[in-house]
């Protein structure tokens, strides 16, 4: 008996016409997606470049949805690193650079314990000490990067890492500050609160 | 390192949404479209807690995703190539 086909079987088997086709679609979900972003030149590239990666990627298809929409969100990821990496040199270009202060040396990035003596009254305050004293160089310089704007791909080429590790450096930051305005006495309803009366 | 207020503000609304196991960039790409499928009925049963919650916790993929929304709204349900 012929067992079907899985979705990653039926992704590999594109013909030459498929591929085509497959591409026009791509086009059609960048212009729709990211309209105005990109001159019909630099599209072509763009294109180009996001069919590689859904033809790449086509083996880690789940068929969880349809593979239209997979191809879309694959392209779309794609295309956004691209814009992503452009905004980057662009500021750098125009003196732009956010970033006021380099991360220092992995070598010797010291890790503070996550508990911090912190006063328990003022919140903006006591986030700030906790910034200073619970989280690494490398960590200080990542929140900062991605506070003012600076894209992921960006500062993970800065940091000499990729963007899953500088997603863990990250989470791992805002796990200690968050165990830090426990430990002062900040609850997850006094956070709330205070995020509330900052926005009035 | 010297954060203006309005980045500290920022910066405490991420740490309140905080979850202690969170999914990174790639496996929210990875599930991202069928995510997006299941929008219409609400995507509410329990399948996308974790990919809510990392679009609570980063822009970027909050951007890519709003990009795609744009895109399928865009061409009403066209088909590629492709296994169906």
């Amino acid at each position: 008996m012929t067992e079907s086909p899985t979705p990653q079987d039926s992704a590999r088997d594109l013909g030459s016409d498929d591929l085509v086709r497959l591409g026009d679609y791509l086009r059609r979900v960048l212009v729709r997606a990211l309209p105005g972003r990109f001159s019909s030149t630099d599209l072509d590239d763009v294109v180009q470049e996001a069919l590689a990666r859904v033809l790449a990627g086509r083996s880690s298809f789940r068929g969880e949805s349809r593979f239209s929409t997979w191809a879309a969100s694959v392209a779309i990821r794609s295309a956004q690193t691209e814009l992503r990496r452009r905004r980057s040199r662009e500021d750098r270009t125009r003196g732009l650079e956010a970033l006021d202060f380099e991360p220092g040396p992995a070598i010797e990035d010291r890790t503070p314990e996550p508990v911090a003596i912190l006063e328990g009254e003022d919140l903006l305050g006591d986030l700030r000490e906790a910034i200073r004293s619970c989280l690494s160089d490398r960590q200080r310089f990542a929140i900062m990067a991605e506070l003012r704007g600076i894209p992921t791909v960006t500062i993970a080429e800065r940091l000499g890492t990729n963007q899953n590790a500088l997603y863990k450096l990250v989470h791992d930051a805002r796990k200690r500050l968050k165990a830090a305005l426990v430990a002062a006495g900040h609850d997850e309803d006094s956070i709330s609160a205070g995020i509330r009366r900052n926005e009035r | 390192m010297n954060l203006r207020n309005d980045e500290l503000e920022r910066l405490l609304q991420l740490v309140h949404d905080t979850a202690d196991q969170e999914i990174d960039c790639d496996e929210f790409h990875a599930r991202v479209a069928a995510y997006v499928e299941a929008l219409p009925a609400g995507a509410g049963d329990g399948r996308f807690v974790r990919l809510r919650q990392h679009l609570s916790v980063c822009p970027e993929c909050a951007e890519d995703l709003e990009a795609l929304r744009r895109a399928l709204d865009g061409l009403g349900g066209e088909e590629s190539p492709g296994p169906r």
